[in-house]
């Protein structure tokens, strides 16, 4: 073994020299198996066109680079180029970190062209004081994945009993778990759970509360809401009636190993069940719709949110114009990212078409889209995130009263919007 | 006569049946490792659990009794960085080693063997740093780490671990009761100290350099904090590093999860009971302490 | 072996002791240094930082005093109160290092009474064998083990008589508790075992061969001979036992990513973490560190005290 991982290294360190080379760029980028093969390829290319440039890729997993990012950026050691979630960009566009547009590099004449490119609010994510600072690689939408040969099972029929409101989810639940000797073995449905900023605040709102006012400032609102999906959450929750919990395995993988009939995520989820679970993708099996409501509420789907590309502000100019120029070249790839990657681009010219690329359900995603707001990535939104996360583990694990949940809760917001 | 012996055996029985039963709590836990390695989920979490992996694991035309070992080796990404991650924890682990040997025994040979002013005092304030916790200096280490630009390097990750206080005092222990007489031998036949040190003195600690050489390569080996803080990049990481990773990671299933388990865990098992003696010397060693 | 002249200059007017006396520093000399580097000024560090407010974004702090200091122990961290990791600090502590010391004790007396040295050592060699893998290694296997459907809890169902009942290894703040208690018990208990051995193979056998001949029990010998003869190992390893777990990350912190609530088993050392490292607030961050240190000193000052006396006890 120690041969073989020797070998590998003298192998990974081996590489061609280039003379060419006068600006190398770092670019920081999140673990994503089919994207990353494909930047790979872009990247090469990239630089065969632009052989004065050369660009150095360094992959992390997600949850690392949004921990790493700000501490390498405030040390001033950060990478030229590196993608970023929207809920985590506040921080650093705050501390003057990132660097604006440069529409000519990025191969535009004009701001306006720029934003005549996108949908609308593809941008906000990133914008301040009306300048923007990065340009979207994709966002996403979730919706709700069935599988439907577990809804036979359970003597449902698929296409038309499948849940429109959290109601229906829960009372659908309870019809398709599987319990062996009061285990539960087989979930109905399961939350994203540390994603909270995306499901459960769009819940909430649904309910008439929000984490913002009507002057978009932060500020909890309608408390009643907020205890309302507390509870439902608790209700759900290993102490009441056991439909699911942070603590069982991660609904998206027992998905796809047949031990989940019905999970949350986006378009990009179909590709990931094509690479690792073909049966259950090939079986055609499976469909998907709209993100439910609760009863009487108001029609709000899944939050959806960005990643952009950004550039760092503190490298050379020479470095930035090419870093510019590189996220330009990608960007105009979005094909291949939606083909590809099943990444989907906020260019208008990839949404309005979407359909046309034949991709499995994409226009439940796109009909969603009207309904759904981005996710809230203003000041303070790591930390609301955070909060939420405390508190719903402690509400569904802890049997936390959900009143006093709404309470702390809106302490935090208090003294993040009074900062 | 018949009841001594008889009262024997009962307690004896007694005796065996705690430590069997403590030995089945020891030992299962690594069993269901090296069995589940060869499940799928499904089964490694099947109710009532099967020791025995399912005919339909192996006889299934998409794998092989090996199919978890190669998810757990390629990682999710498929770029096989497991063997970097494992050749970074062995020359992290393996540098620490060697230079906590050197750099502690010739502290402790320092200590135990000459009279200078001031020995006490380092000798005590050497102690004294036993009692700061890495925890409580892990963040100021961090950010001279980073203003030395040593994030992500090697010398990033062993230079905070070069010697141990526990070391120095493990030596000094030792080397208090090696006989003075060899090295005024030595001296008289004109012998640099240094020489003294090096041609004499090491040789002689063998068992108390095995033993420490083992213990401070077994910490470095399952240290996680200071990686997951210094070592970011995935080619720099280690293994608990990618252990971690993988189970954060969505696509990764328990069977591969217990596989990469396994594998991580052969170099240690292969040391262990290869050098079991200086292992459970280990202990023996601190005890010698008293003298 | 090849012999070489001592370099040293002889004409100079050294008493031997002196020169050696300076080689004895010389050799001290790369550890002062390292240790002064890596522990001195780091804490030094520590506690300066801990004196601002620091911010892993910023660039910029300013001198805040001990608002730090008042801010740990009056203001709740979001959630994460330090007494609540001090009270998570000390349960677990207490939690693990009493029944690690009384069972570790049993057992290394009862492999004392084992005929076959083999046996002896094949136990030692089994019991030690988790300590072996790394913690992280060790929190992979007990997460499955303690999943509902896990063979913990048909275990637990079948000794309790009970079926299908979830004990909520990973749910319930007690049980969570229990759930890292018991996989630091697994890893730790074949090393304290065997510092037990060395300490009752260190008791010379004659003492018992006396007590046996005036007729002591064994059960006698065990609390009049063994125990007191013991006392200097049983503090010492106790007390190194409890620094240890006041310590403890890696199994928490495994826990915590899979999905367990955070708050009972926040131990101080992940709320160093998470307040510095997750959340960038070096200040804070660095103020509870200085807080651990004095916990631990303190300890420490115990250790030394008892082991002082425990040194003065003679066979």
């Amino acid at each position: 073994m120690l041969i073989g991982a020797i070998f590998v290294y003298i192998k990974s360190n081996s590489f061609v020299d280039e003379d060419l080379v006068t600006i190398s760029i770092e670019y920081w980028t999140y673990l994503d198996p089919a994207r990353n093969e494909l930047e790979a390829e872009l990247i090469q290319e990239f630089e065969r066109k632009n052989p004065e440039v050369k660009v150095n890729m360094t992959i992390y997993s997600s949850a690392e680079l949004i921990h790493i990012l700000p501490n390498a950026l405030s040390a001033g050691r950060g990478p030229d180029v590196f993608n970023i979630q929207q809920d985590y960009i506040s921080s650093i566009l705050e501390k003057g970190y990132i660097n604006a547009i440069n529409c000519e590099a990025l191969g535009y004449s004009s701001f306006l062209e720029v934003q005549d490119d996108y949908i609308e609010g593809a941008l906000s994510g990133v914008m301040k004081y009306g300048v923007v600072y990065g340009i979207p690689m994709e966002f996403t939408n979730w919706c709700l994945y069935i599988n439907k040969e577990k809804f036979r099972e359970a003597g449902l029929d698929p296409e038309t009993d499948y849940p429109k409101s959290w109601e229906d989810v829960v009372e659908i639940s309870e019809k398709l778990v599987v319990r062996e000797d009061g285990i539960l073995v087989e979930r109905g449905f399961d939350f994203r759970y540390p994603q909270y900023l995306t499901f459960f605040v769009p819940m909430v709102q649904q309910l008439g509360g929000s984490i913002y006012n009507a002057d978009g400032n932060l500020e909890l609102t309608n408390e009643e809401a907020w205890i309302k999906a507390f509870t439902f959450m608790q209700e759900w929750g290993p102490l009441h009636k056991n439909l699911g919990s942070p603590t069982y395995i991660n609904a998206r993988k027992s998905f796809l190993n047949d031990e989940a009939a019905m999970m949350l995520s986006g378009l990009y989820h179909i590709q990931w069940m094509e690479f690792s679970y073909p049966e259950l993708y090939e079986k055609d099996d499976w469909m998907i719709v709209p993100f439910p409501v609760f009863e009487g509420g108001n029609e709000v789907a899944a939050a959806k949110y960005c990643h952009y590309w950004c550039v760092n502000r503190e490298s050379s100019d020479e470095k930035k114009d090419g870093a510019w120029s590189f996220i330009g070249y990608l960007s105009d790839n979005a094909e291949s990212y939606l083909t590809r990657a099943y990444k989907v681009s906020p260019q208008k010219s990839i949404v309005e078409n979407l359909e046309s690329y034949g991709i499995p359900y994409s226009s439940v995603f796109i009909e969603e889209l009207d309904n759904s707001e981005f996710v809230y990535s203003g000041p303070g939104a790591i930390e609301i995130k955070n909060t939420i996360e405390t508190l719903i583990k402690e509400v569904m694990l802890l049997g936390l009263d959900p009143e006093k949940a709404v309470i702390r809760l809106e302490i935090a917001i208090n003294g993040l919007s009074n900062q | 006569m018949n009841k001594f012996v008889g009262k024997i055996t009962i307690s004896e029985i007694l005796i065996w049946a705690f430590l069997l039963i403590l030995l089945a709590f020891v030992l299962v836990p690594i069993l269901f490792m090296f069995v589940a390695s060869f499940m799928d989920a499904k089964q490694i979490l099947a109710m009532p659990f099967d020791w025995i992996p399912s005919k339909e694991y192996f006889t299934r035309a998409d794998r092989t009794f090996a199919t978890n070992f190669i998810k757990a080796i390629r990682g999710n990404n498929n770029n096989n960085i497991f063997f970097k991650n494992l050749f970074n924890s062995l020359v992290v682990a393996l540098s620490c080693s060697v230079t906590t040997v050197l750099l502690a025994s010739l502290c402790g040979y320092g200590l135990a063997k000459f009279k200078f002013k001031g020995r006490n005092l380092v000798f005590i304030s050497i102690m004294a740093t036993m009692m700061i916790p890495f925890e409580a200096i892990m963040i100021p280490l961090y950010m001279v780490t980073q203003k030395f630009g040593m994030i992500n390097t090697y010398p990033g990750m062993i230079v905070p671990f070069l010697v141990s206080a526990f070391g120095v005092f493990q030596m000094r222990q030792y080397l208090l009761t090696f006989p003075s007489e060899y090295l005024d031998a030595a001296r008289v036949d004109g012998l640099g100290e240094f020489n003294i040190y090096a041609r004499i003195v090491l040789p002689n600690s063998t068992p108390v350099i095995a033993t420490l050489s083992i213990l401070s390569f077994r910490n470095q080996w399952d240290n996680l904090l200071w990686p997951l803080l210094v070592a970011q990049q995935e080619k720099m990481k280690t293994i608990p590093q990618y252990i971690t990773k993988f189970s954060e990671e969505k696509l990764t299933d328990e069977g591969a999860m217990m596989a990469v388990a396994l594998l991580a865990s052969i170099p240690m098992f292969v040391l262990f009971f290869s050098l079991s003696r200086y292992f459970l010397g280990g202990a023996a060693v601190y005890e010698s302490r008293k003298g | 072996m090849v012999r070489k002249k001592d370099s040293l200059p002889k004409h100079k007017v050294y008493s031997i002791e002196r020169k050696q006396a300076k080689w004895g520093f010389l050799f001290t000399v790369p550890c002062i240094v390292f240790f002064a580097i890596f522990a001195f000024y780091p804490i030094f560090y520590a506690f300066v930082t801990s004196l601002t407010n620091r911010k892993a974004i910023d660039r910029t702090w300013d001198f805040v005093g001990f608002e730090n200091y008042v801010y740990i122990f009056t203001k709740d961290n979001g959630g994460f109160a330090l007494s609540n990791s001090v009270r998570a600090t000390l349960t677990f502590t207490l939690g693990t290092f009493v029944p690690m010391i009384v069972i570790s004790l049993i057992v290394a007396v009862f492999l004392m009474q084992l005929r076959k040295d083999k046996q002896r050592g094949f136990f030692q060699l089994a019991y030690y064998t988790p300590a072996v893998l790394s913690s992280v290694v060790a929190a992979a296997i007990w997460m499955i083990l303690f999943d509902p459907r896990g063979l913990v809890n048909q275990f637990s169902n079948t000794i309790m008589g009970t079926s299908g009942v979830d004990y909520n290894w990973l749910v319930d703040s007690v049980m969570l508790q229990i759930s890292t208690m018991l996989v630091y018990f697994w890893k730790y208990i074949g090393y304290f075992v065997i510092l037990f051995i060395t300490g009752l193979a260190s008791i010379p056998p004659t003492i018992y061969e006396a007590a046996t001949v005036d007729g002591a029990s064994r059960w006698k010998c065990f609390w009049r001979i063994t125990l007191p003869l013991l006392k200097p190992t049983t503090v010492m390893v106790s007390i190194m036992a409890m620094l240890q777990c006041l310590k403890t990350f890696s199994t928490q912190y495994m826990f915590h990513q899979g999905g367990a609530a955070r708050k009972p088993i926040d131990v101080i050392t992940m709320n160093i973490y998470f307040t510095g490292i997750r959340n960038g607030r070096l200040g804070r961050a660095c103020a509870m560190s200085i807080v651990l240190f004095f916990i631990m000193l303190g300890l420490a000052y115990l250790q030394l005290a008892t082991t002082k006396s425990a040194e003065d006890v003679e066979y």
